[in-house]
């Protein structure tokens, strides 16, 4: 969501961008056409200028995805023990599934005999 | 004294989470190349001269960087950065005003050079 926001607000802020550079353009053009040795911007353009860059600056801001909490302690909260603590030592392979197996393929063979 | 400072590296790999460092220095990174692109075309549309155009890249760092600490750390940069809020507001200045000179230079031939 906030996602979505700031690239709205991003484009929103370059394409104001784009028109304050066009016309400071037009502006200085307009200088040179009417032969004015003016220095500086008239303040319209100034203002649509930083407005735009605060604006996309926010908007960049909120388009990037969102930081990861660094702390293991907080990661570490998140894993069962079984997860973490695992090693090929603990499996048992001495347990009741054998027999179980057994009995489940006795079954089986009996009941495609009848 | 070589211990010490290998004592410190195994500390941090077991009281931080390195990818996610590395994931946090990425989001960063992407914020700070958008300020630079920004902020430095800003400056070239307006055609600042030379201390004046560093000066514009230090308030928008400064913006930025607040930007940075109340939206994506809401104010507890110490959970998501290893220096905390320094890490925040010194990380990359150099570097973003590498790309900041390169950006201000093509928008001030855009707009004032070429007419």
């Amino acid at each position: 969501m906030s996602i979505t926001i700031g690239r709205l607000l991003s484009l929103v802020g370059i394409t104001f961008l784009i028109h304050s550079a066009y016309s400071t353009y037009q502006h200085l053009s307009y200088l040179n056409a009417v032969d004015k040795a003016e220095s500086g911007l008239p303040i319209e353009i100034i203002a649509e200028c930083l407005i735009s860059v605060v604006v996309s600056l926010v908007g960049v801001v909120l388009c990037a995805g969102d930081l990861k909490n660094i702390l293991m302690e907080n990661e570490m909260r998140k894993q069962t023990i079984d997860k973490l603590d695992t090693a090929p030592s603990f499996i048992t392979f001495n347990h009741r599934g054998r027999r179980a197996v057994s009995a489940h393929s006795l079954l089986q063979r009996r009941s495609h005999m009848s | 004294m070589s211990a010490d400072a290998q004592g410190s590296g195994t500390e941090d790999v077991h009281k931080y989470v390195p990818m996610y460092m590395a994931h946090n220095a990425k989001t960063m990174q992407f914020a700070r190349a958008g300020l630079a692109a920004i902020s430095g075309s800003a400056a070239g549309i307006l055609g600042l001269k030379n201390l004046y155009g560093f000066a514009f890249y230090a308030v928008n760092w400064v913006l930025i960087s607040f930007l940075l600490l109340a939206i994506k750390t809401q104010f507890k940069p110490h959970l998501f950065f290893k220096g905390g809020a320094k890490d925040i507001f010194t990380d990359g200045f150099i570097g973003g005003l590498l790309s900041y000179i390169l950006f201000h230079t093509f928008l001030y031939g855009l707009v004032h050079l070429y007419q």
